[in-house]
């Protein structure tokens, strides 16, 4: 029988020549290998050349599916102490053949069974054929679908070549004690969020929002199991993010790469030809450690006080019982935590910020590390999204953890971490995906600039090794976001001429609060925008890590309003945006750099130059405006738009503890128009203001800061020194940075 | 004052020019190791208040909106004064009008051509601090082109505590139309003159030479 085990099975994948089967127009065949056939011996060499021709092969061919509904449901607590059943559903949905002249879309499974070392083992192959998978609305009904909310526009998936997934496990499939192999090329994966014109010459009008070309190019090495407490389980020593070949024309293609761009007057089908380029963020390398959670959340029968709060009615009257508890009966909680590998190791992580498409430029982030910079820090950088929550939620309050470095400072109060999340008269049915403790604790110690594709010869970026970097951890991010369909038309949130069309259009109403905590009680995990200059190196030969920057970010952003996609841009319109933060400005060595600078050097004051305190509260409508891929220098995003500011303060505090002396900039308001863009190039970045204040040229609008005051150290009571307006005009800066 | 005085910025100014160009040696390993702070940037600004060297007529069609004015406190037409509390919350004067310092027709260019930001130490005794480094050229001066106002003026409220009706100070509109005077029209705006005693321009270039080191100045350091 030795002949029937296939001993060419091992957990490492191989390329099998498994049995092609005849495309048949029936939808499915399953063919048995009559493996019996003679019962011969085989020699050595027989044997070498026997390749998966054990298992199953099962084709499915079709011409198309289509769907009137495919939904997701979630039960829903009620301002009025009444759980209800939500869908969340996407209408009209069909699948067709993207592959050129080809009408069906085949999906091939093999199954191959055999034994390693003792141990069962399975092997599936999984290849899909290009598709396109699109529904023409998205939104939220009751159980019958007779009652809905508006539809937020439509959503489609397509790809451009066959993918194929590799699962190979021991010991069966969900099983805790087996392991798994999961190689899955998800590349060439295009996404697009499409929304209508509904009204005048825009009708039927249809704008994108596209990830051209997203991919998920994984190796990983683990296992995966079902938990009663915890959920579906996956646990990975090692997930490889395999970074493609940078070709003419394309984008870089990084292990893991998102790249966001936007096309106008889309017409119909799907396709990125012309889509414009807002930003790109990418990953490659190895990632070890890798936990994910995936499980269902029963808030309504959970003790303790709601995650979310108990919803409110569109008045601000907050229900009560269990059966108002945002979350309700059901809901998905999710968790991710991977860990980035250091330089040194086997292909060590990177990062990548940059333009999307063709003819953009970008920052790679290299050299990871913890903030702790010390070589005795054996720790990995990590992500780790804390507890994300999915539901669908009836409700106009949500609240958000809260800060109390921010209401120490007295920059906030316990009631700002409610936020109202819409002005409608009647709460909407809404998506909310709540993060709480999210952490990317990851500096890059190196930098450099990069090119993506058709940039060729003297254009491209110098590849001398940088001694600089960028850092941006995050530490203790809560946030909710909620979304729901809206049609109303976008009044402007501010007495500016915004850009875009205040014409019918499916929109997506938004609330956010996103909250971050500056530092953790040691010093080892920060919120921080850090510059780091790793030029010097000690006698050792390793890097003396100098930072400057803002550190210690405690952050409060909330914001309401809606989005949309007309007038060749991404607009928002938020009647409601406030910003409140506190940080030091700080130069120093980062904590473990050298003997003299200790692990905790962060919670210590003695790099702070100046401490800066921030609340701002207006509205805003701004528009971002993709930039062109065809033509070098012209790839970049714009941001303008019109800020209404009501209420400002700009403190800067001296490096004290408690109550430190201050100048406050402090009362301020007024309108202010502003067209910014960023401009990454191949060996800078170019930072460009265009400010234009009071743009209606009205009293009311004039730009005011009606106190500046100074505050006495130790003291609350500022002395004020007097106030200033500007009238109107413009002020425009250009900054470039060149890193040397 | 003090604690402004004691307000956290250090700041160490060395005003050295070195003398770079003396002799072409060979550097040995020794002298190589030494080299640091190759890392930094170089930072380039450009700003341009109302249209840069050329006034933007265009956007400062209504003179009375290109204007920057500041209010000192307590300062009202009938010397009264704001009252505050214990809490340091201000009532402001009922009678008094603010009286108004008026910058018109503000506009101008500045150029920073190149400052190095560099990391660097700063060697004090035995202690050492990581520190700023802004690094000035001499050869790239900064360029301020047109910097100024066209008139500077004294406005005062028209409604006590910015009541109803008030037309505020800062967007007086006097100007000399209708005046005999020979330089009626101003050449910069096209316009009649706005109300006011002096005029300022500013044209030139300012080289700096030398660095600024920045560091954070705690109580453990010897010069704090």
């Amino acid at each position: 029988m030795e002949k029937y085990v296939n001993k060419n099975y091992s957990l490492a994948r191989t390329d099998r020549k498994s049995i092609i089967l005849t495309v048949l127009s029936a939808s499915m065949t399953i063919i048995m290998q009559p493996g019996y056939a003679a019962m011969e011996l085989l020699g050595d060499e027989s044997l070498s050349s026997v390749n998966g021709q054990n298992g199953i092969t099962i084709t499915s061919v079709n011409q198309g599916i289509t769907a009137d509904t495919l939904f997701w449901e979630d039960q829903v607590g009620q301002p009025t102490g009444a759980e209800v059943t939500r869908r969340m559903n996407y209408g009209t949905v069909s699948m067709a053949s993207n592959a050129a002249g080809i009408s069906y879309h085949t999906t091939t499974a093999k199954i191959n069974t055999g034994s390693s070392a003792g141990v069962p083992s399975l092997d599936l192959q999984l290849t899909t054929s290009p598709f396109t998978l699109s529904a023409q609305s998205m939104k939220i009904c009751d159980t019958t679908g007779a009652s809905c909310g508006s539809s937020a526009g439509g959503f489609a998936v397509q790809t451009t070549s066959d993918i194929t997934l590799g699962l190979t496990t021991t010991n069966g499939l969900f099983n805790q004690n087996g392991t798994l192999r999961l190689v899955a090329p998800l590349t060439g994966i295009n996404t697009y969020y499409t929304t209508k014109g509904l009204s005048g010459t825009e009708t039927g009008q249809k704008n994108q929002f596209i990830l051209k070309n997203f991919r998920l190019n994984i190796d990983a090495t683990g296992k995966i199991w079902v938990d009663p407490t915890e959920g579906l389980r996956i646990q990975a020593s090692i997930v490889d993010l395999k970074a493609g070949t940078l070709t003419d024309g394309s984008e870089r293609e990084t292990g893991f790469n998102l790249p966001m761009m936007y096309k106008e007057n889309a017409g119909s089908g799907f396709s990125t030809t012309g889509a414009k380029s807002f930003i790109r963020i990418g990953a490659s390398g190895r990632l070890v450690n890798t936990d994910i959670w995936v499980r269902g959340i029963d808030e309504k029968n959970s003790t303790g006080v709601p995650i979310l709060g108990y919803a409110t009615n569109a008045g601000g009257t907050a229900g009560t019982g269990t059966d108002a508890k945002i979350m309700g009966s059901k809901g998905i909680a999710a968790r991710l935590r991977t860990e980035f590998t250091k330089s040194g190791t086997t292909d060590p992580t990177k990062f990548e910020l940059g333009q999307s498409g063709d003819r953009g430029y970008g920052l790679e982030f290299s050299n990871l590390s913890q903030l702790n910079v010390a070589t005795s820090n054996t720790a990995n950088p990590y992500l780790d999204t804390g507890n994300v929550y999915l539901n669908i939620a009836n409700t106009r309050d949500i609240v958000n953890p809260q800060n109390t470095v921010l209401n120490t400072l007295k920059l906030t109060t316990a009631a700002d971490y409610t936020q109202k999340m819409h002005d409608k008269a009647i709460n909407p049915d809404m998506l909310v995906v709540a993060m709480r403790g999210g952490e990317f604790q990851a500096l890059a110690l190196r930098s450099r600039f990069i090119a993506n594709g058709q940039i060729t010869g003297t254009d491209l970026p110098s590849t001398t090794t940088q001694t600089w970097g960028l850092a941006l951890p995050i530490y203790n991010l809560n946030s909710n976001f909620v979304l729901y369909g809206d049609q109303t038309p976008a009044t402007k949130a501010t007495s500016g001429a915004a850009i875009y069309s205040n014409g019918t259009y499916e929109r997506l109403g938004f609330g956010l609060t996103l909250g971050t905590t500056g530092r953790d009680a040691t010093g080892s995990k920060t919120t921080s925008i850090l510059l780091i200059d790793s030029s010097d190196q000690d006698a050792n030969g390793i890097m003396d890590n100098r930072y400057f920057g803002f550190r210690n970010i405690d952050m409060l952003i909330s914001a309401r309003g809606t989005l949309g996609l007309e007038g060749g841009s991404l607009n928002l319109n938020m009647p409601d945006l406030t910003i409140i933060g506190a940080a030091e400005l700080a130069v120093g060595y980062l904590p473990g750099a050298n003997a003299a600078t200790p692990a905790n050097s962060f919670t210590l004051r003695n790099d702070v130059l100046l401490g800066v305190n921030l609340k701002l509260k207006g509205a805003m409508d701004l528009s971002v405006i993709p930039g062109d891929t065809s033509i070098l220098g012209n790839n970049f995003m714009t941001f303008a738009g019109t800020y209404k500011l009501t209420d400002g303060s700009i403190q800067l505090a001296d490096s004290a503890a408690n109550n430190p002396s201050r100048i406050g900039f402090d009362e301020m308001s007024g309108v202010i128009g502003f067209s910014n863009n960023i401009k990454v190039q191949k060996d800078n970045v170019q930072f460009n203001y265009g400010l234009n204040f009071n743009p209606s040229k009205t009293a009311s609008d004039v730009f005011r800061m009606k106190s500046l005051n100074f505050y006495p150290l130790g003291s609350t009571v500022p002395q004020r020194l007097g106030e200033a307006v500007i009238t109107g005009g413009s002020l425009s800066a250009n900054l470039m940075i060149k890193p040397r | 004052m003090n604690t402004l005085l004691r307000y956290s910025l250090g700041l160490v100014l060395s005003l050295a020019v070195t003398s770079a160009g003396a002799n072409f040696s060979t550097m040995s390993d020794e002298d190589l190791k030494t080299i640091s702070g190759q890392g930094g940037a170089d930072l380039m600004l450009d700003m341009k208040l109302n249209g840069g060297s050329t006034f933007d007529n265009t956007l400062c069609n209504n003179l009375v909106f290109c204007r920057i004015a500041v209010a000192l406190n307590n300062r009202y037409h009938d010397g009264s004064q704001d009252t505050v509390d214990a809490f340091g919350v201000r009532t402001p004067s009922a009678t008094g009008k603010k009286e108004w310092v008026v910058f018109k027709g503000v506009s101008g260019q500045i150029t920073i051509q190149e400052i190095k930001l560099d990391g660097t130490d700063i060697t004090f005794g035995a202690t050492t601090k990581a520190a700023i480094k802004l690094s000035f050229d001499a050869t790239k001066p900064i360029l301020i082109r047109k910097f100024g106002f066209q008139s500077l003026a004294i406005a005062t409220d028209t409604v006590a505590n910015e009541g109803a009706g008030n037309l505020p100070g800062y967007l007086d509109p006097t100007d000399y139309s209708g005046g005999q005077a020979f330089d009626l029209t101003n050449p910069v705006t096209g316009k009649p003159r706005e109300k006011g005693f002096l005029g300022v321009t500013i044209n030139g270039n300012l080289a700096v030479a030398g660095t600024i080191k920045m560091f954070g100045c705690d109580s453990t350091h010897p010069r704090c």
